[in-house]
């Protein structure tokens, strides 16, 4: 029976995949405000109060950080951002 | 020049549309067109990362590119497409009975809506950044100065400006009215 080796724990990369990630939309000066609502609410499933809240950040505050979570959902997220032509990106929570 | 636009069950309809709305709206291909300002491509198809991680995600960014951003830019290519070719089946008829008078009218389905305001929304991105509408603070710039924008014809600009300000008419009205959530 052959002997079976202890793996070596890989901390940094159990970590790193934990890691939460955010999804943030940029202001850009063509989308309407209306659109951007909309796609909030259809993207993220958030009620109309809340995707106007995020708006209103996106279009005062240039960015606004609309969800945070696992990386493989924050990929889809913005994968779906950017098919509605919304400037998105993702970036690790420090 | 009045153009009407109608929402109906399970369609949509655009009536009242004359000659210029009809070139107006064939110009929006264009407009959206990408092949020879990639500058406007970039801005279509970002890379989904910050500088700041970017730097360790080169492998990640360039499987985004090669899988997801080609995915992406089929879809818009293809909602564009939808757009020509529903103008392509646009009915003319006659406002009075010397039959001088010629608009045309068109009705589509519901799910053409969200194509028509991708088609539409690429067309005025590449036109704001093509004829600088906006400045770095997103402002919007009536005239430009002369030093630097020696290659933009101000007339053209002007044209541009009228075909992005009717195209952002139409899609106003297609979010309030025709969009949907499980489109």
């Amino acid at each position: 029976m052959p002997s079976i080796a202890t793996p070596e724990r890989q901390t940094d990369t159990d970590v790193s995949l934990d890691q939460p990630w955010n999804v943030i939309i940029h202001n850009d000066p063509v989308n309407l405000m209306s659109y951007v609502t909309f796609v909030i609410r259809k993207v993220f499933g958030y009620d109309e109060k809340k995707a106007k809240v995020h708006m209103m950040q996106v279009h005062k505050q240039g960015r606004s950080l609309v969800w945070s979570g696992a990386r493989e959902r924050a990929e889809h997220y913005v994968r779906e951002l950017q098919a509605h032509q919304l400037l998105s990106t993702m970036e690790k929570v420090d | 020049m009045r153009l009407s636009l109608q929402k109906k069950s399970g369609t949509w309809s655009l009536s009242e549309v004359d000659k210029l709305h009809l070139e107006l709206l064939r110009q929006a291909a264009e407009d959206a067109n990408t092949t020879e300002f990639p500058q406007g491509r970039e801005r279509l198809l970002p890379p989904p990362l910050q500088e700041m991680d970017a730097i360790q995600e080169a492998e990640f960014l360039e499987d985004w590119k090669e899988f997801v951003a080609d995915e992406i830019e089929t879809q818009f290519t293809s909602d564009v497409g939808t757009l020509l070719a529903d103008l392509e089946d646009v009915e003319s008829y006659t406002t009075d009975e010397s039959g001088e008078t010629t608009l045309y009218q068109l009705t589509l389905p519901t799910e053409h809506g969200e194509r028509w305001f991708s088609a539409l929304n690429q067309a005025r991105i590449l036109l704001d950044l093509k004829y600088k509408f906006h400045d770095e603070n997103d402002e919007f710039v009536a005239d430009l100065p002369p030093e630097g924008n020696e290659s933009l014809d101000l007339e053209e600009r002007l044209a541009a400006y009228l075909r992005y300000d009717f195209f952002c008419n139409i899609q106003e009205w297609l979010v309030r009215n025709v969009l949907s959530f499980g489109a």
